[in-house]
């Protein structure tokens, strides 16, 4: 009799539960979003014993600004490069979903826009947005691709939950070209650069939220 | 009684155009900078072991200026104040932008008229130089030379005006570990106050 009540009691607790799992439209969980974009065509800067300072010196062919190869990284071979580094993962969101867009952001619309650039509604959205490249090559300093780095996250309001810029550098070797050197070999360099740009960049972002949770966490428990 | 005739015809030619040119608005047509410098000195008072000390600063300073400031950012920037007022220029006046900056080692040689342009009231306004400066003792600032020209109908310049412009900075070049957006935007909030401060100075300083 007793085991008959207490399965009774937990038949009619457990009821209502089934029917309004039912009732409702199925939980799924909800799918964050990354999308990423790559960046218009590679600047730089050039500083040297005679000459210098002139934005895009080389690519204008300033005299005594060592030559560049024309567009040595286009904006869709930065896609590729950007969608097979997996950045979802390299930020710590391995089970984002990666949107990678094909066309760069005009600089005005990436820094001038408060809310997403994407057209998405996904609660739970980021955004990577390679804004600049610069090959910058100094007589004294040395070469070094240096990329401008903008991540942001929103949930479900229209302002950013989080924002983090930076830039990251990578040096390199093997541009501008020496007579007879090989341009691929320069090319592939410089590509491993964008990369490693992109990995220094998320390292950056995941210290930054780790220290953020250590200090989100010695603050409660100071509460 | 042939002549008259011609001379007539001429006038009714000629007339409307003169007066479309006398009531055609005025032009500004403005540039941007093509020269980033950064120049980093201590209490050597600079030098060359100083500038090989601060090479990698100033290199680094020089590419996230060429990227804070692109052409089209300096121009946003300019057009955002209100240049017909700043510059004393008839109300009405068109802005015409270029998006590719004039070479810089030309900015004096050339003293005629940049753009094509016939329009009878046309001026010129072109950001020459940016230049971030630190100092010792002053600190770090953001500098920037701008020359202004005035025309008549013709390609004789009437008015002449270069000067710099220069106001402190408190968070560029940005720190490494943190967030790099102030000081970035930082560079166009100096920009845009180092050209009212040397707007202020047009029309009264002598012209050249």
């Amino acid at each position: 009799m007793r085991i008959t009540g207490g399965l009774v009691a937990l038949l009619s607790a457990s009821i209502p539960a089934i029917a309004s799992a039912t009732d409702q439209e199925p939980i799924v969980a909800q799918t964050c979003e990354l999308h990423v974009w790559p960046s218009d065509k590679l600047k730089s800067v050039y500083f040297g014993w005679v000459h210098g300072g002139t934005v895009d010196g080389a690519q204008k062919g300033r005299s005594g600004y060592p030559a560049l190869p024309s567009d040595p990284i286009p904006t869709n071979r930065q896609a590729q490069l950007l969608e097979a580094a997996e950045p979802q993962k390299l930020l710590g969101r391995a089970d984002d979903r990666l949107i990678v867009h094909a066309d760069a952001l005009d600089s005005r619309t990436i820094r001038t826009t408060p809310g997403r650039l994407g057209d998405s509604k996904a609660t739970c959205y980021g955004e990577l947005v390679v804004d600049d490249i610069v090959f910058r090559q100094d007589v004294v300093a040395g070469t070094v691709l240096m990329t401008l780095f903008r991540y942001r996250r929103f949930g479900a309001d229209p302002v950013a939950e989080y924002r983090f810029a930076n830039w990251a550098k990578s040096t390199v070797t093997l541009l501008p070209l020496r007579p007879g050197a090989d341009v691929t070999a320069a090319i592939t360099e410089l590509e491993g650069a964008y990369v490693g740009d992109l990995k220094n960049f998320a390292e950056l972002v995941r210290k930054q939220a780790s220290r953020n949770d250590r200090r989100a966490a010695s603050s409660k428990g100071s509460n | 009684m042939k002549l008259a005739t011609v001379l007539a015809g001429a006038l009714v030619a000629i007339l409307p155009s003169i007066a479309a040119a006398q009531t055609a608005p005025c032009e500004l047509h403005v540039w941007p900078a093509e020269r980033m410098t950064s120049v980093t000195t201590g209490w050597l008072g600079g030098g060359l072991l100083e500038g090989a000390l601060n090479a990698k600063k100033d290199s680094n300073n020089r590419a996230q200026m060429a990227s804070a400031l692109d052409s089209p950012t300096q121009l946003d920037a300019l057009q955002s104040l209100d240049l017909t007022s700043l510059l004393k220029l008839p109300a009405g006046t068109t802005i015409v932008r270029h998006e590719t900056p004039i070479e810089r080692h030309t900015m004096n040689k050339v003293k005629t008229r940049r753009a094509d342009s016939a329009a009878s009231c046309y001026n010129e306004l072109i950001v020459a130089d940016v230049f971030y400066q630190k100092a010792a003792i002053y600190g770090r600032s953001l500098r920037t030379l701008f020359l202004f020209r005035e025309f008549g109908n013709d390609q004789k310049i009437d008015y002449e005006y270069k000067a710099w412009g220069g106001n402190g900075l408190k968070l560029f070049p940005p720190k490494k570990d943190e967030d790099a957006t102030p000081a970035l935007e930082e560079l166009g909030v100096v920009f845009k106050k180092n050209f009212e401060e040397y707007a202020a100075k047009v029309k009264k300083a002598p012209g050249a």
